[in-house]
């Protein structure tokens, strides 16, 4: 791969002719896409089509096979990781740990993360801090992750599917949290989802991916004006 | 944040942890423990009511430690393949910390957690050798005591200068494990056999009894010396395998 691209950014994320393989599966082909900064990103897609694993090259956590990577102007590294916020996909936290613990770990090992912020969230989701996490259900752990993530000040939050295996209740707690986050800051937030009937209120900007490509990217509102919805728009895509 | 605080939390977290997944639950490990215990008082009792045994002619019971290294390379190992077991790698990989300083944190963590177990050995083997040879001699006596319990100190210390080599070695192929080197793990395994019999054949003064200057004398001068390099030199190829553990993380890992 050749050196980062060294313009000031003006995207939170550029991709260029970006390829991956995973053995014999093409995870990602050609990919060329620019995310603007500032909005909330719909990354979406069927399972296999790539949204992780572009995730993942922005976080360092592989890397490409040919093209040119850049996230918030910068080739992805552990250095770039101290301005993203990036809940993996199927991600567990720490079973050892109370929701305290969790805090202490964020606000020692991960920059911008504030823990009174933090507490506050806990508060509208409904977290005990003394709680453990080996005694939590699915939807509370995956409440104690977006929180780590959202307690952060940071350009970027990367959520790979953070709805996943959770009850429509805690799913629709989570959303509310996060639009009201993300309308009290600047930030870039990236989210994969196969819940998108309730995600969709959350994004500015929508990029379908399928088969590794990318098929479709723009702004959501003028999306929604053309074809009804996000949702609609998805299953006309992908039938 | 400092990089220095995040480290030494990352090295006490994993210090700490322990992994339940298919062990038996804390009443059955207690039960276990006890067990253990009572089997250990009740052979010694015995032993000590037939023999005479005194705490100059037990040392050789020091040899127990040998696991130490082993287990600082299981629980090295293990540390690692449980972020992927647990589904906590994504984390792991992502905080933005050089990968060296996350193997090494998990090395450092093995070795502390080794030291812990070591600590509770040479207590558990010090009581013991003193309960049996008061027990059959109805005396202690000091001197033999002293000898025993430096001979003890010697060989665990010997013991926990080893782990830095054995849990890199367990941070390694636990990383081997999980990248695309995995194919060439046996040969690994292999290698690092073959490497143990040829250099401990022409390394005599790590005998056991001349380390804790029991039976087969003390050492040398001369020996000591060659014992300090073979050291330094097992740190430094301990560094060198946290690199490579580091690399494989860094370069040959596809999550």
């Amino acid at each position: 791969m050749t050196p980062a691209l060294q313009h000031k950014p003006t995207f939170a994320v550029e991709c260029r002719q970006v390829s991956k393989r995973y053995g014999q599966s093409q995870a990602l082909h050609n990919l060329s896409l620019s995310l603007p900064q500032g909005c909330s990103i719909g990354i979406l897609g069927p399972n296999g089509s790539g949204k992780s694993t572009l995730f993942r090259l922005l976080m360092g956590l592989t890397q490409p096979d040919s093209g040119h990577l850049a996230v918030l102007g910068r080739k992805p590294s552990w250095q770039t990781n101290r301005d993203i916020a990036y809940l993996p996909d199927r991600a567990r936290w720490y079973g050892g740990d109370t929701v305290r613990d969790a805090f202490r770990y964020a606000e020692r090992l991960l920059p911008g993360f504030s823990r009174d912020v933090a507490r506050d969230l806990a508060d509208i989701m409904e977290i005990p801090l003394d709680m453990k996490v080996a005694g939590m259900s699915r939807g509370q752990e995956a409440r104690l992750m977006i929180m780590v993530c959202v307690a952060r000040d940071v350009p970027l939050i990367i959520l790979d599917e953070p709805f996943s295996g959770i009850d429509l209740l805690s799913r629709e707690r989570i959303i509310d949290c996060l639009i009201h986050h993300m309308s009290r800051r600047e930030v870039t937030m990236l989210v994969s989802t196969h819940e998108l009937h309730e995600a969709e209120p959350l994004f500015d900007h929508a990029v379908f991916l399928n088969r590794g490509e990318l098929l479709l990217s723009g702004d959501a509102d003028e999306l929604r004006a053309q074809h009804g919805s996000l949702e609609r728009m998805l299953r006309s895509l992908y039938t | 944040m400092s990089s220095g605080t995040g480290f030494a939390l990352l090295v006490a977290r994993d210090m700490r942890r322990f992994t339940n997944a298919g062990k038996p639950g804390r009443r059955w490990r207690m039960g276990y423990g006890v067990a253990g215990l009572l089997a250990l008082i009740v052979l010694a009792t015995y032993e000590s009511t037939q023999h005479t045994i005194t705490l100059s002619t037990i040392g050789p019971v020091w040899a127990i430690s040998y696991y130490i290294p082993v287990i600082s390379f299981g629980f090295a190992m293990s540390l690692v393949l449980n972020e992927w077991r647990q589904n906590t790698v994504g984390w792991w990989l992502t905080l933005p910390l050089p990968r060296i300083q996350l193997t090494l944190a998990k090395c450092l963590a093995a070795v502390g957690k080794a030291a812990r177990v070591s600590l509770w050995t040479f207590i558990a083997v010090t009581i013991l050798g003193f309960y049996t040879s008061f027990l059959s001699t109805h005396s202690l006596d000091w001197a033999s005591a002293l000898s025993f319990l430096v001979a003890g100190f010697r060989w665990t210390l010997f013991l926990l200068c080893l782990c830095p080599l054995t849990s890199s070695l367990g941070i390694m192929f636990g990383t081997i494990r999980q990248s695309r080197w995995r194919p060439a793990l046996p040969v690994a395994w292999i290698a690092w056999g073959m490497g143990w019999v040829v250099w401990s054949s022409h390394h005599p003064h790590w005998h056991m009894g001349r380390l804790i200057g029991l039976r087969h004398g003390s050492m040398t001068a001369e020996e000591m010396v060659h014992l300090v390099i073979d050291l330094v030199a097992s740190w430094i190829l301990a560094a060198l395998l946290t690199w490579i553990a580091a690399y494989l993380l860094e370069r040959q890992t596809d999550l």
